[in-house]
């Protein structure tokens, strides 16, 4: 009876020990006092972006000034490349406000239809309701009104067609316009 | 058994009472005696002559009278075996279990496996592979799984020191200002890096 004791207790108290054995240490290298970041802080990342952002436009605005509107297009383009961080909400009002002064830029260079299809793209992209994307209709107003001012001695009906199409372009960025600033107000009280 | 024992003599005369046993009456009384031994023993003959009958069930009357039947302990423990058996087997919720009618070999068999010296060992034996299984686990136990520490709670941060939209920065954008973007950009970037002078200052992280 003693020999078939001794190889119960002893089965028992390993698989005791067995089973007790796991541990809550942290591994080691591990940092539990390091501060941590909010997702939407203003980053190293955003600031590089908006500096680029920044210099472009300010070379694009050399060249206007220095009669190559061409390369003024080519430096605006290039802000919609500069990489910012994912998420960000200065990334979606940046590009948006790049797209309106590249359809200016256009429609000064007499592009209607290349305009049109940068404020297309730019409204397509828009995330959110905003002063930028109300900026968006109101450049797209302006174009529609210098395509109806090409076509009015030809083609009275479309021009017509043009013209209501930019008076609906002008309501929409004056009812976003509205809206945020209700929405602004609203907040500071 | 011979059928020309002198015990089946037909031609046997019945003798008197008293009259003195011959030779021959001897040899019949032995030869009964001897096939009623035979049937005691459990060894009775496969023919028996029809004159003999009555005589073996007389026999056999008078001894069960005067000797109360007996089992052998073997056969007796074979049948309580049985019976423990169909009980058992009848709580199992096994109603065909073996009952009383089992062969006695099989009987003989389980009593016998019942009284087997293994069972010790088998327990000893099981217990120990448990013990064994218990020490290769502790052996082989893989380091403690790495625990995450839990995220610290992340404080909000101050409104000038978030990236957020620029719409409260710059305003309804007026006609007359729709390509004034660098304008817009420039407020944008100076906004924005104040915020992150005063929260890299601060100790943040970049």
């Amino acid at each position: 009876m003693r020999g078939i004791c001794l190889p119960i207790a002893l089965g028992v108290a390993l698989a005791l020990a067995a089973c007790g054995t796991s541990t809550d240490e942290a591994p080691a290298g591990a940092r539990v006092t390091q501060i941590a970041q909010p997702e939407d802080a203003i980053t190293q990342e955003l600031m590089v972006a908006l500096a680029q952002a920044k210099n472009f436009h300010h070379k694009a605005r050399v060249y206007m000034s220095d009669g190559k509107p061409d390369l003024a297009i080519d430096s605006v383009r290039s802000i919609l490349a500069v990489r910012f961080p994912a998420g960000a909400p200065e990334a979606d009002d940046v590009r948006a406000d790049a797209r309106a002064l590249l359809a200016k830029l256009l429609v000064a260079k007499g592009e209607l239809d290349a305009a049109m299809s940068e404020i297309d793209a730019g409204l397509a992209q828009a995330t959110r309701e905003s002063f930028f994307v109300a900026n968006l209709y109101t450049v797209k107003g302006e174009v529609l009104q210098a395509q109806a001012e090409l076509l009015a001695e030809t083609d009275p009906t479309r021009t017509r067609e043009l013209r209501k199409q930019a008076i609906v372009a002008f309501d929409q960025s004056i009812a976003i316009n509205t809206r945020l600033q209700q929405k602004l107000m609203e907040h500071r009280e | 058994m011979n059928p020309d024992d002198p015990i089946y003599d037909d031609d046997d005369d019945v003798l008197e009472p008293d009259a003195a046993s011959d030779a021959a009456e001897r040899a019949r009384a032995r030869s009964f005696a001897e096939l009623v031994d035979k049937m005691m023993a459990g060894r009775t003959p496969a023919a028996v002559p029809s004159e003999a009958q009555p005589l073996l069930e007389v026999a056999t009357a008078i001894r069960a009278t005067v000797q109360p039947a007996a089992l052998a302990a073997s056969r007796q423990r074979a049948i309580i075996e049985a019976a423990l058996a169909t009980a058992i087997d009848r709580r199992a919720g096994n109603p065909a279990g073996n009952g009383p009618s089992q062969p006695a070999e099989r009987l003989d068999a389980l009593a016998a496996r019942r009284r087997s010296p293994r069972t010790p060992w088998l327990v000893a034996t099981v217990t120990s592979v448990v013990a064994a299984a218990a020490i290769a686990m502790l052996v082989m136990q893989p380091g403690p799984a790495p625990v995450r520490p839990s995220p610290a709670p992340v404080a909000k941060l101050p409104f000038d020191q978030r990236s957020r939209p620029a719409d409260a920065l710059v305003g309804a954008i007026a006609r007359e200002r729709a390509g004034d973007a660098v304008g817009r950009i420039d407020a944008i970037y100076a906004d924005r890096l104040g915020g992150f002078r005063d929260r890299t200052l601060y100790g943040g992280a970049p």
